[in-house]
């Protein structure tokens, strides 16, 4: 009888649980409440993953919006643009990414990965100098 | 001693807990990083603003025999290639393909060839062509067969030995130089080689299906230079 109990009161408790998750996803809220930068950057990244680069833009945006300096937010909104083809705004991105976090291993391969398609892609501008630098600028090295 | 009914609302409760956990974000959104793919635009290798046409010259042969057929086969590489090559210029380029008909070289040699302006010049002037695709192919069949060595297991004794037993093979080689020529100046624009080895079990595998084998192998390459091609890449995007 008593395991009978408590399975009944975690039963409940889960189904509680569930409720509440539930509810706090899909009630409306007010106007001027926006979800917390971690909830747009996770739907943003969702939409990504389904290859909804706009939505997932928008969101990032949103993410920019309450944090506007965070790496992170940053690196997001710069492979945003370049999977719609905006490159040069990318750039803008993934250059003020690294300044706010030069020691981020993933925003670093991802700058360098980019610059290396983009080089490819732009060859014209290789003569003028406009091309940012393969790699990415090292932490305390000399300018 | 446990009554059934109570174990029956204990796996309840695990498949209760079980669902909880399936309900909750993906473990790749919790990781605080997610690397996506994303499709990116790659240049055509040659730039052909104001550029419409293209006039694809017939290939020279490098093969020994000086001719493009196949032994003992009524398979003519030159041709195949050729017919092969226009289907996929019109396919996948926004150029006006221009079959040239036949042409007499001034030279057989390519390199010396690719140094003759006036004869690119005069190409381009007679078949009002834009570019000019030229090149030379190698088809090489190989018989690759020999022995090699595998384990055999004896049915006698059940031990394990190593014996020699004779493998058939037939390799195919496709090697190509392809050179494209400004119809106007007569400049060599671009110049690749593109080669490709596919190998199939049996002396007599089928020479056409080895040939297009290695063309399809080949095929973006050969695409790469007149169109814009897109390629998958991967990045990292945070999640919290």
């Amino acid at each position: 009888m008593k395991i009978e109990a408590r399975c009944s009161i975690v039963a409940a408790l889960a189904i509680a649980s569930l409720f509440v998750a539930a509810c706090s996803s899909s009630a409306p809220k007010a106007p001027d409440a926006a979800p917390p930068t971690k909830t747009q950057l996770q739907f943003g990244v969702e939409m990504a993953q389904r290859g909804l680069w706009s939505e997932a833009l928008f969101r990032f945006r949103q993410a920019q919006a309450q944090r506007p300096q965070d790496p992170r937010v940053l690196n997001n909104l710069a492979i945003a643009h370049e999977a719609l083809g905006q490159f040069e705004l990318a750039l803008q991105h993934y250059q003020d990414a690294l300044k706010a976090d030069p020691n981020n291993r993933d925003l670093r391969r991802n700058y360098s990965r980019f610059v290396e398609f983009y080089r490819a892609f732009k060859p014209d501008q290789q003569t003028d100098g406009s091309l940012p630098p393969a790699e990415p600028p090292v932490p305390g090295g000399t300018p | 001693m446990r009554s059934p009914m109570t174990k029956a609302r204990k796996a309840a409760c695990l498949a209760l807990a079980a669902g909880l956990v399936a309900a909750l974000p993906s473990p790749a959104i919790f990781a605080g990083s997610v690397e996506v793919k994303l499709t990116l635009p790659v240049r055509a290798r040659l730039e052909l603003a104001g550029r419409r046409t293209v006039a694809a010259l017939p290939f020279l042969m490098v093969s020994q025999e000086g001719e493009g057929q196949i032994p003992g086969r009524d398979l003519n590489v030159q041709q195949e290639f050729e017919r092969y090559l226009f289907k996929l210029l019109r396919r996948e380029t926004r150029l006006k393909v221009i079959e040239s008909g036949p042409v007499e070289f001034p030279t057989y040699d390519l390199e010396m060839l690719s140094k003759d302006k006036a004869f690119w010049r005069a190409m381009g002037e007679r078949l009002q062509a834009d570019l000019l695709l030229a090149g030379s192919l190698d088809f090489d069949i190989q018989d690759r067969s020999g022995y090699r060595t595998e384990d055999y297991v004896s049915p006698f004794d059940g031990r394990t030995y190593r014996r020699q037993v004779l493998v058939e093979e037939t390799g195919f080689e496709y090697d190509i130089v392809m050179q494209v020529y400004d119809g106007r100046t007569g400049d060599l624009l671009y110049s690749d080689n593109f080669k490709d080895f596919k190998e199939y079990q049996g002396e007599n595998a089928d020479p056409l299906v080895g040939m297009f084998q290695n063309l399809y192998s080949l095929e973006d390459r050969i695409v790469g230079i007149f169109a814009q091609q897109r390629v998958e890449a991967s990045r990292v995007l945070f999640s919290d």
